[in-house]
């Protein structure tokens, strides 16, 4: 029920988020990078958008920034110890890019707009949802480059093995920063030109809305 | 001549903005005009080097030897936060203040300087080689929000198809200036 409302009213992805994400896309090259990095950002969002609307109260507006940066950068670190005992491979090879986390504007951004001002059991699906959110972006990330880029599917996090779909790497490219970014205005440019035709939808018959 | 030389990568083969996308959107958001982009650049460089120097300097004689290194990350936050406030507290009244609060969000947030120091920590990196390398994230860090400020003042004199207006056409941009920049690659010094 509470999820169902959260996802009618959730504002939709907006286009300053998707640029938010960039740090993270440079390490979606292959599936497993893309769900080893999805899923440390799922938790570590969730684990501190519950904190943060748990100490709401006694969080002082002067202090906010640094109280958030600093919840969200003890959760990364939460998270960063348990990869490191689980898949030591998936954190050496996303290297970097996990610390990077913590200081991300989607955790900040959400932490600010919503886990501040709400109970933690709605902060909690808010940070699941945006979590999931993101983590299928990154997942369609990874899977096109991974596909187009190498050739292959489900390669372990540092590219060897895997199937081998197409004989050589079709799109090259893509395994590139500069293709993700490609990739990226593409599927923001859908993005708008659904919400455009929504909105000429809407003013052609204003009954059904 | 070595440091010269990992100075010169950090701005422009290994350039954090266009091959590591750190940073990346407060380039974007913060590069209206290419002198708003320089002076947001200076603030992310100095930033940089003196927090990031800080927090490199704990690790190394602290954090390292205690062997308590995964508190890193929340120290080095914390530590460019304070760094952040303390710039804030110096510049008070003066003309430049303006400048600096509109920037501070971009300044906290930014990926540079931890992703510096995590760099840094992943080489293993000397002292004074690890300063060079955040002095050149931030110099970096400038020369990309100064080509995205320019990019989008030409950008602002078109007309590009409406369901690329906006946000998309602005990263199609940078995507081929994230390319141009690949071409830096070849270069092994």
């Amino acid at each position: 029920m509470l999820l169902k409302t959260k996802l009618k009213s959730s504002d939709k992805l907006s286009m300053l988020q998707m640029l938010a994400l960039c740090p993270a896309l440079a390490v979606t090259t292959t599936i497993s990078r893309s769900v080893a990095i999805a899923g440390a950002l799922l938790i570590s969002l969730t684990l501190s958008a519950v904190l943060v609307s748990a100490l709401r109260k006694m969080i002082p507006a002067k202090l906010r920034m640094p109280v958030y940066l600093l919840i969200s950068s003890f959760s990364v670190s939460i998270v960063y110890l348990i990869m490191r005992a689980i898949f030591p491979v998936a954190v050496t090879a996303l290297g970097i890019y996990l610390p990077v986390l913590a200081v991300s504007c989607v955790m900040v951004m959400r932490l600010e707009t919503f886990s501040a001002l709400n109970m933690p059991g709605p902060a909690a699906v808010d940070g699941l949802i945006t979590g999931v959110e993101f983590g299928a972006i990154m997942l369609g990330c990874g899977f096109i480059r991974e596909l187009f880029g190498t050739g292959c599917l489900l390669a372990n996090p540092f590219g060897h093995g895997g199937w081998q779909i197409f004989p050589a790497a079709p799109v090259s490219f893509l395994v590139h920063p500069a293709g993700a970014l490609l990739l990226i205005a593409v599927w923001a440019a859908i993005f708008q030109y659904i919400q455009i035709r929504g909105e000429k939808k809407a003013v052609e018959n204003p009954d059904t809305m | 001549m070595e440091y010269v030389l990992l100075l010169l990568a950090a701005i422009f083969t290994d350039n954090f903005v266009f091959t590591r996308f750190l940073g990346i959107e407060q380039s974007f958001i913060s590069s209206e005009k290419p002198s708003s982009a320089v002076r947001g650049g200076g603030l992310v460089t100095a930033v940089s080097f003196v927090g990031g120097g800080l927090t490199y300097l704990l690790y190394i004689f602290a954090l390292s030897p205690l062997k308590i290194s995964f508190l890193t990350l929340p120290i080095g936050v914390l530590l460019v936060t304070a760094v952040v406030a303390g710039m804030e507290a110096a510049v008070k009244n003066s003309t430049f203040e303006e400048t600096l609060r509109a920037q501070i969000p971009m300044l906290t947030t930014n990926a540079i300087i931890i992703g510096a120091v995590f760099l840094a920590i992943e080489q293993k990196l000397n002292i004074g080689a690890a300063f060079l390398l955040f002095l050149g994230a931030g110099i970096g860090y400038t020369l990309a929000a100064l080509v995205f400020a320019s990019i989008r003042e030409r950008i602002s004199h078109c007309v590009p198809p409406a369901a690329f207006a906006g946000i998309p056409i602005m990263i199609t941009a940078a995507a081929l200036a994230v390319m141009a920049f690949s071409g830096f690659a070849g270069l092994h010094f």
